[in-house]
Protein backbone atom coordinates (compact mmCIF):
# COMPACT_ATOMS: atom_id res chain seq x y z
CA UNK A 1 0.00 0.00 0.00
CA UNK A 2 1.25 3.44 -0.87
CA UNK A 3 1.18 6.64 1.14
CA UNK A 4 -1.78 7.73 -0.98
CA UNK A 5 -3.70 4.61 -0.02
CA UNK A 6 -3.20 5.42 3.65
CA UNK A 7 -4.29 9.02 3.13
CA UNK A 8 -7.40 7.81 1.33
CA UNK A 9 -8.26 5.39 4.10
CA UNK A 10 -7.90 8.09 6.75
CA UNK A 11 -10.18 10.31 4.73
CA UNK A 12 -12.77 7.58 4.19
CA UNK A 13 -12.76 6.81 7.91
CA UNK A 14 -13.22 10.44 8.94
CA UNK A 15 -16.03 10.96 11.48
CA UNK A 16 -19.38 11.56 9.77
CA UNK A 17 -20.56 15.14 9.49
CA UNK A 18 -24.15 14.36 10.38
CA UNK A 19 -25.28 14.25 13.99
CA UNK A 20 -27.78 11.47 14.71
CA UNK A 21 -31.06 12.44 16.31
CA UNK A 22 -30.86 11.25 19.88
CA UNK A 23 -33.65 13.28 21.50
CA UNK A 24 -35.94 10.31 22.15
CA UNK A 25 -33.07 8.24 23.51
CA UNK A 26 -31.98 11.12 25.76
CA UNK A 27 -35.47 11.30 27.24
CA UNK A 28 -35.37 7.59 28.01
CA UNK A 29 -31.93 7.94 29.59
CA UNK A 30 -33.21 10.70 31.85
CA UNK A 31 -36.18 8.53 32.84
CA UNK A 32 -33.72 5.76 33.69
CA UNK A 33 -31.80 8.24 35.82
CA UNK A 34 -34.99 9.20 37.70
CA UNK A 35 -35.82 5.53 38.27
CA UNK A 36 -32.28 4.76 39.47
CA UNK A 37 -32.37 7.67 41.93
CA UNK A 38 -35.82 6.66 43.20
CA UNK A 39 -34.53 3.12 43.77
CA UNK A 40 -31.50 4.44 45.65
CA UNK A 41 -33.64 6.65 47.87
CA UNK A 42 -36.02 3.77 48.59
CA UNK A 43 -33.29 1.63 50.13
CA UNK A 44 -30.62 -0.97 49.48
CA UNK A 45 -33.08 -3.76 48.65
CA UNK A 46 -34.46 -1.68 45.84
CA UNK A 47 -30.99 -0.99 44.50
CA UNK A 48 -30.33 -4.76 44.61
CA UNK A 49 -33.63 -5.45 42.89
CA UNK A 50 -32.80 -2.91 40.26
CA UNK A 51 -29.31 -4.28 39.70
CA UNK A 52 -30.44 -7.89 39.33
CA UNK A 53 -33.88 -7.36 37.89
CA UNK A 54 -35.58 -8.89 40.96
CA UNK A 55 -38.62 -6.69 40.83
CA UNK A 56 -40.33 -8.51 43.73
CA UNK A 57 -37.68 -7.15 46.09
CA UNK A 58 -38.64 -3.60 45.21
CA UNK A 59 -42.18 -3.90 46.60
CA UNK A 60 -43.12 -2.06 49.81
CA UNK A 61 -43.25 -5.10 52.13
CA UNK A 62 -40.30 -6.90 50.57
CA UNK A 63 -38.00 -6.65 53.63
CA UNK A 64 -40.72 -8.14 55.91
CA UNK A 65 -41.54 -10.81 53.33
CA UNK A 66 -37.87 -11.68 52.98
CA UNK A 67 -37.55 -12.03 56.77
CA UNK A 68 -40.67 -14.20 56.96
CA UNK A 69 -39.37 -16.38 54.15
CA UNK A 70 -36.08 -16.90 56.00
CA UNK A 71 -37.95 -17.85 59.21
CA UNK A 72 -40.17 -20.27 57.27
CA UNK A 73 -37.15 -21.85 55.61
CA UNK A 74 -35.49 -22.23 59.02
CA UNK A 75 -38.63 -23.88 60.43
CA UNK A 76 -38.84 -26.32 57.54
CA UNK A 77 -35.15 -27.18 57.84
CA UNK A 78 -35.50 -27.65 61.60
CA UNK A 79 -38.51 -29.92 61.20
CA UNK A 80 -36.79 -32.13 58.64
CA UNK A 81 -33.70 -32.64 60.81
CA UNK A 82 -35.35 -32.96 64.24
CA UNK A 83 -36.30 -36.65 64.10
CA UNK A 84 -39.89 -36.44 63.04
CA UNK A 85 -39.06 -38.41 59.90
CA UNK A 86 -37.28 -41.37 61.56
CA UNK A 87 -33.83 -39.88 62.07
CA UNK A 88 -34.52 -39.69 65.85
CA UNK A 89 -34.92 -43.44 66.21
CA UNK A 90 -31.57 -44.06 64.57
CA UNK A 91 -29.97 -41.45 66.83
CA UNK A 92 -31.37 -43.22 69.93
CA UNK A 93 -29.94 -46.58 68.84
CA UNK A 94 -26.54 -45.09 68.18
CA UNK A 95 -26.59 -43.33 71.54
CA UNK A 96 -27.51 -46.58 73.39
CA UNK A 97 -24.77 -48.50 71.60
CA UNK A 98 -22.16 -45.89 72.42
CA UNK A 99 -23.28 -45.70 76.06
CA UNK A 100 -22.98 -49.45 76.35
CA UNK A 101 -19.58 -49.45 74.66
CA UNK A 102 -18.30 -46.85 77.12
CA UNK A 103 -19.70 -48.68 80.11
CA UNK A 104 -16.77 -50.38 81.90
CA UNK A 105 -19.02 -53.31 82.93
CA UNK A 106 -19.78 -54.10 79.29
CA UNK A 107 -18.28 -57.52 78.77
CA UNK A 108 -15.98 -58.69 76.02
CA UNK A 109 -18.42 -61.36 74.77
CA UNK A 110 -21.21 -58.81 74.52
CA UNK A 111 -18.94 -56.59 72.55
CA UNK A 112 -18.08 -59.42 70.14
CA UNK A 113 -21.78 -60.23 69.76
CA UNK A 114 -22.50 -56.62 69.03
CA UNK A 115 -19.83 -56.52 66.35
CA UNK A 116 -21.18 -59.77 64.92
CA UNK A 117 -24.52 -58.07 64.58
CA UNK A 118 -26.42 -60.25 67.09
CA UNK B 1 -15.55 21.20 26.16
CA UNK B 2 -15.55 25.00 26.60
CA UNK B 3 -13.60 26.57 29.42
CA UNK B 4 -16.81 27.65 31.15
CA UNK B 5 -18.38 24.20 31.00
CA UNK B 6 -18.48 22.02 34.04
CA UNK B 7 -16.15 19.00 33.95
CA UNK B 8 -17.47 15.47 33.56
CA UNK B 9 -16.14 14.58 37.01
CA UNK B 10 -18.07 17.40 38.65
CA UNK B 11 -21.25 16.51 36.76
CA UNK B 12 -20.97 12.83 37.69
CA UNK B 13 -20.50 13.73 41.36
CA UNK B 14 -23.57 15.98 41.27
CA UNK B 15 -25.62 13.42 39.37
CA UNK B 16 -24.65 10.82 41.97
CA UNK B 17 -26.12 13.08 44.65
CA UNK B 18 -29.42 13.24 42.78
CA UNK B 19 -28.90 16.40 40.72
CA UNK B 20 -31.12 15.83 37.70
CA UNK B 21 -29.74 18.81 35.80
CA UNK B 22 -26.21 17.40 36.03
CA UNK B 23 -27.46 14.04 34.76
CA UNK B 24 -29.24 15.77 31.92
CA UNK B 25 -26.04 17.62 30.94
CA UNK B 26 -24.04 14.38 30.98
CA UNK B 27 -26.67 12.75 28.79
CA UNK B 28 -26.67 15.63 26.33
CA UNK B 29 -22.88 15.70 26.20
CA UNK B 30 -22.19 12.00 25.79
CA UNK B 31 -25.21 10.30 24.24
CA UNK B 32 -24.32 11.09 20.61
CA UNK B 33 -20.78 9.74 21.06
CA UNK B 34 -21.82 6.61 22.95
CA UNK B 35 -24.60 5.91 20.48
CA UNK B 36 -22.23 6.41 17.55
CA UNK B 37 -19.75 3.89 18.98
CA UNK B 38 -22.48 1.35 19.66
CA UNK B 39 -24.12 1.87 16.26
CA UNK B 40 -20.87 1.38 14.38
CA UNK B 41 -19.85 -1.66 16.39
CA UNK B 42 -23.27 -3.32 16.36
CA UNK B 43 -24.45 -2.08 12.97
CA UNK B 44 -28.01 -1.76 14.21
CA UNK B 45 -29.65 1.36 15.64
CA UNK B 46 -32.06 -0.44 17.99
CA UNK B 47 -29.35 -2.65 19.48
CA UNK B 48 -27.10 0.40 19.74
CA UNK B 49 -29.75 2.31 21.71
CA UNK B 50 -30.13 -0.67 24.07
CA UNK B 51 -26.38 -0.79 24.62
CA UNK B 52 -26.26 2.98 25.20
CA UNK B 53 -29.12 2.71 27.67
CA UNK B 54 -27.31 -0.07 29.55
CA UNK B 55 -24.15 2.05 29.60
CA UNK B 56 -25.91 5.01 31.20
CA UNK B 57 -27.76 2.77 33.67
CA UNK B 58 -24.39 1.51 34.89
CA UNK B 59 -23.27 5.11 35.17
CA UNK B 60 -26.26 6.11 37.33
CA UNK B 61 -25.76 3.09 39.59
CA UNK B 62 -22.12 3.90 40.25
CA UNK B 63 -22.21 7.71 40.00
CA UNK B 64 -22.19 8.21 43.78
CA UNK B 65 -19.04 6.09 44.05
CA UNK B 66 -17.20 7.85 41.21
CA UNK B 67 -13.69 8.95 42.21
CA UNK B 68 -12.59 12.03 40.29
CA UNK B 69 -9.15 11.62 38.78
CA UNK B 70 -9.04 7.83 39.16
CA UNK B 71 -9.86 7.41 35.45
CA UNK B 72 -10.91 9.68 32.64
CA UNK B 73 -14.70 9.66 32.66
CA UNK B 74 -15.07 9.41 28.90
CA UNK B 75 -12.68 6.46 28.71
CA UNK B 76 -14.63 4.70 31.46
CA UNK B 77 -17.88 5.38 29.62
CA UNK B 78 -16.50 3.99 26.35
CA UNK B 79 -15.28 0.92 28.20
CA UNK B 80 -18.73 0.25 29.60
CA UNK B 81 -20.27 0.87 26.16
CA UNK B 82 -17.72 -1.42 24.51
CA UNK B 83 -18.51 -4.19 27.01
CA UNK B 84 -22.23 -3.75 26.42
CA UNK B 85 -21.58 -4.14 22.68
CA UNK B 86 -19.39 -7.22 23.21
CA UNK B 87 -22.18 -8.85 25.25
CA UNK B 88 -24.64 -8.22 22.43
CA UNK B 89 -22.23 -9.47 19.77
CA UNK B 90 -21.69 -12.68 21.75
CA UNK B 91 -25.44 -13.25 21.99
CA UNK B 92 -25.79 -12.62 18.29
CA UNK B 93 -23.25 -15.25 17.10
CA UNK B 94 -22.94 -16.77 14.57
CA UNK B 95 -22.26 -13.59 12.66
CA UNK B 96 -24.33 -12.64 9.66
CA UNK B 97 -22.50 -13.20 6.37
CA UNK B 98 -20.87 -10.15 4.83
CA UNK B 99 -23.50 -9.62 2.16
CA UNK B 100 -26.16 -9.44 4.87
CA UNK B 101 -24.22 -7.00 7.00
CA UNK B 102 -26.71 -4.40 8.16
CA UNK B 103 -26.28 -0.82 7.17
CA UNK B 104 -25.95 1.74 9.89
CA UNK B 105 -28.68 4.33 9.96
CA UNK B 106 -26.61 6.80 11.96
CA UNK B 107 -23.79 6.70 9.52
CA UNK B 108 -25.82 8.44 6.87
CA UNK B 109 -24.60 11.99 6.41
CA UNK B 110 -26.98 14.94 6.54
CA UNK B 111 -29.99 14.80 4.25
CA UNK B 112 -28.64 17.41 1.86
CA UNK B 113 -25.37 15.57 1.26
CA UNK B 114 -24.70 14.26 -2.17
CA UNK B 115 -25.63 10.78 -3.35
CA UNK B 116 -21.95 10.13 -4.00
CA UNK B 117 -21.03 10.85 -0.43
CA UNK B 118 -23.84 8.64 0.77
CA UNK B 119 -22.60 5.84 -1.44
CA UNK B 120 -19.06 6.30 -0.13
CA UNK B 121 -20.31 6.10 3.44
CA UNK B 122 -22.29 2.98 2.61
CA UNK B 123 -19.23 1.28 1.10
CA UNK B 124 -17.03 2.12 4.07
CA UNK B 125 -19.70 1.04 6.57
CA UNK B 126 -20.10 -2.25 4.75
CA UNK B 127 -16.36 -2.90 4.83
CA UNK B 128 -16.30 -1.94 8.49
CA UNK B 129 -19.18 -4.27 9.34
CA UNK B 130 -17.28 -7.17 7.78
CA UNK B 131 -14.29 -6.73 10.11
CA UNK B 132 -13.86 -8.98 13.16
CA UNK B 133 -15.53 -7.40 16.22
CA UNK B 134 -12.43 -6.24 18.07
CA UNK B 135 -10.80 -4.81 14.95
CA UNK B 136 -14.00 -2.91 14.20
CA UNK B 137 -14.08 -1.59 17.76
CA UNK B 138 -10.49 -0.39 17.51
CA UNK B 139 -11.23 1.47 14.26
CA UNK B 140 -14.43 2.98 15.64
CA UNK B 141 -12.77 4.27 18.80
CA UNK B 142 -9.65 5.61 17.10
CA UNK B 143 -11.00 6.95 13.83
CA UNK B 144 -14.63 7.80 14.42
CA UNK B 145 -14.43 8.79 18.08
CA UNK B 146 -10.93 10.17 17.66
CA UNK B 147 -9.62 8.69 20.90
CA UNK B 148 -5.88 8.42 21.34
CA UNK B 149 -4.41 4.93 21.14
CA UNK B 150 -3.93 4.92 24.91
CA UNK B 151 -7.54 5.95 25.53
CA UNK B 152 -8.91 3.41 23.05
CA UNK B 153 -6.73 0.69 24.59
CA UNK B 154 -8.07 1.57 28.04
CA UNK B 155 -11.63 1.56 26.72
CA UNK B 156 -11.11 -1.91 25.23
CA UNK B 157 -9.15 -3.20 28.26
CA UNK B 158 -6.14 -4.14 26.11
CA UNK B 159 -2.55 -2.96 26.00
CA UNK B 160 -1.57 -0.18 23.60
CA UNK B 161 0.52 -2.71 21.66
CA UNK B 162 -2.47 -5.00 21.27
CA UNK B 163 -4.62 -2.09 20.14
CA UNK B 164 -2.03 -1.04 17.57
CA UNK B 165 -1.91 -4.57 16.26
CA UNK B 166 -5.72 -4.64 15.97
CA UNK B 167 -5.66 -1.30 14.18
CA UNK B 168 -2.96 -2.41 11.75
CA UNK B 169 -4.86 -5.59 10.87
CA UNK B 170 -8.12 -3.68 10.55
CA UNK B 171 -6.61 -1.07 8.26
CA UNK B 172 -5.02 -3.76 6.11
CA UNK B 173 -8.35 -5.58 5.77
CA UNK B 174 -10.20 -2.35 5.02
CA UNK B 175 -7.71 -1.34 2.36
CA UNK B 176 -7.97 -4.74 0.73
CA UNK B 177 -11.76 -4.79 0.78
CA UNK B 178 -12.08 -1.18 -0.41
CA UNK B 179 -9.32 -1.31 -3.04
CA UNK B 180 -11.63 -2.51 -5.86
CA UNK B 181 -13.96 0.47 -5.16
CA UNK B 182 -11.19 3.03 -4.80
CA UNK B 183 -12.26 5.04 -7.83
CA UNK B 184 -15.82 5.38 -6.50
CA UNK B 185 -14.57 6.30 -3.07
CA UNK B 186 -12.24 9.00 -4.34
CA UNK B 187 -15.00 10.39 -6.52
CA UNK B 188 -17.36 10.51 -3.54
CA UNK B 189 -14.86 12.19 -1.26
Amino acid sequence: MTHDDNTDLDEWLAPPRGVPDTAALQRRLLEDYDAAMRAKRAGPLNALADAFGWRALARPFAPAALGAAMVALGAVFGATTSGSFGAGARDDEAYAYLSAALDPSYGFSEEVSAWAGQ
Amino acid sequence: MDAGEESDDALVARAGRGDRLAASRLIARHTPKVLAVCARVLGDRAAAEDAAQETFLKLWRSADRWKPGAAKFETWLYRVATNACIDRLRQRKPEAPEEDAPEIADAAPLADASMMERERTRLVERALAALPDRQRMAIVLCHYQELSNAEAAAAMSVSVDALESLLARARKSLKESLAPRRAELIEGA
